[in-house]
């Protein structure tokens, strides 16, 4: 049910990884700390969102479409909210931004593994 | 046949081999050899594209591949003549088969239905050239309900449309609405990317 093969497994690892650090470090300079908390979190959110969903096109001739879009735009979602509310909770520097972003990047990706194989579990199969 | 939907395949046509290449192509590969191993007798292929395909047909099989893109064809041709069984090339929209009632036993269908304009009147048309009892297989990607892929779907879906295919639609209802008895529904990727198994009553 999971996605076993090293190429493609390591290459969601990465994405994922380097889409939440690219996220993170762009919202925290993007959000200023004035901004009403809600506010940076939405903002962070669609930039987010938007950042990694182009980062995904990048790379998804080689690494498949939906497999690696969803995911990455998640991260994308998830690291742009926190990143976004982080600048009215104190100042976070970029280097660990970056960190926080990748790490929960890949706690995205396993996320999404796992409701794959749930998903995946739960559907029928054909038999002629 | 509809000339906007022509041109819009046309001009991807360029490009499809190489956005769809190795990434989408490899990942599907196990899955879509799988489904195109329940290929028999009279065997219509929608939307055959660039012919990317067929390279998973099993072999000495009698296929009819259409494509509303002239261009698409193009590219398709030689995969076709590489091909070793029956693969006749047909410039043709889904909307406007002219085949007669109950031609083919089976259709198979490959991200063909995200693109299709009318999607229920396609199948309809499908189901009017298969026999009583023919087999639909496709592999196809639709919308979600799962949050928060449901909503980045719609969200994406203005702008995909624009350049190629809808990302959010519900082929497995439009299926059943079109007159099939959907058998299964096995998933790929999520609830995202499915194969769809139907009769046609």
């Amino acid at each position: 049910m999971f996605e076993r093969r090293p190429f493609f497994v390591i290459g969601d690892l990465v994405c994922n990884a380097l889409a939440g650090a690219v996220v993170a470090m762009s919202v925290v300079r993007l959000v200023d700390g004035g901004w009403p908390m809600p506010v940076g979190m939405l903002v962070g959110m669609v930039a987010g969102s938007l950042l990694a969903l182009l980062l995904a096109m990048g790379v998804s001739t080689v690494l498949g479409a939906l497999e690696v879009m969803l995911p990455m735009m998640t991260t994308g979602m998830v690291v742009g909210m926190l990143a976004g509310m982080s600048p009215a909770t104190g100042n976070m520097t970029t280097g660990a931004a970056a960190t926080n972003g990748a790490l929960v990047g890949v706690v995205v990706l396993v996320g999404t593994y796992i409701l794959n194989a749930y998903v995946r579990s739960r559907g029928d199969v054909w038999t002629p | 046949m509809d000339a906007l939907t022509r041109e819009k395949w046309n001009r991807a046509a360029r490009s499809y081999d190489l956005m769809n290449g190795y990434g989408p192509e490899t990942r599907w590969e196990p899955f879509k050899r799988r489904l195109f191993s329940l290929m028999w007798g009279k065997v219509l292929f929608v939307a055959i594209g660039t012919g990317q395909d067929i390279r998973f047909f099993p072999p000495g099989q009698d296929i009819t591949g259409i494509d509303i893109s002239d261009r698409m064809l193009e590219g398709a041709r030689p995969r076709a003549d590489a091909y070793a069984g029956t693969l006749e090339l047909r410039h043709l929209d889904v909307h406007d088969l002219d085949y007669p009632d109950g031609s083919f036993d089976q259709a198979f269908t490959s991200c063909t239905f995200c693109s299709v304009p009318d999607p229920v009147a396609g199948l309809i048309s499908i189901r009017r050239v298969l026999k009583p009892g023919g087999q639909l297989h496709m592999f196809e990607h639709t919308g979600s309900r799962y949050f928060p892929f449901n909503v980045m779907l719609n969200l994406m879906n203005p702008v995909a449309r624009r350049l190629g295919p809808e990302v959010n639609r519900d082929t497995v209802s439009n299926v059943a609405r079109a007159g099939f008895d959907v058998r299964a529904v096995e998933h790929v990727y999520l609830d995202v990317v499915n194969l769809i198994h139907a009769i046609a009553k």
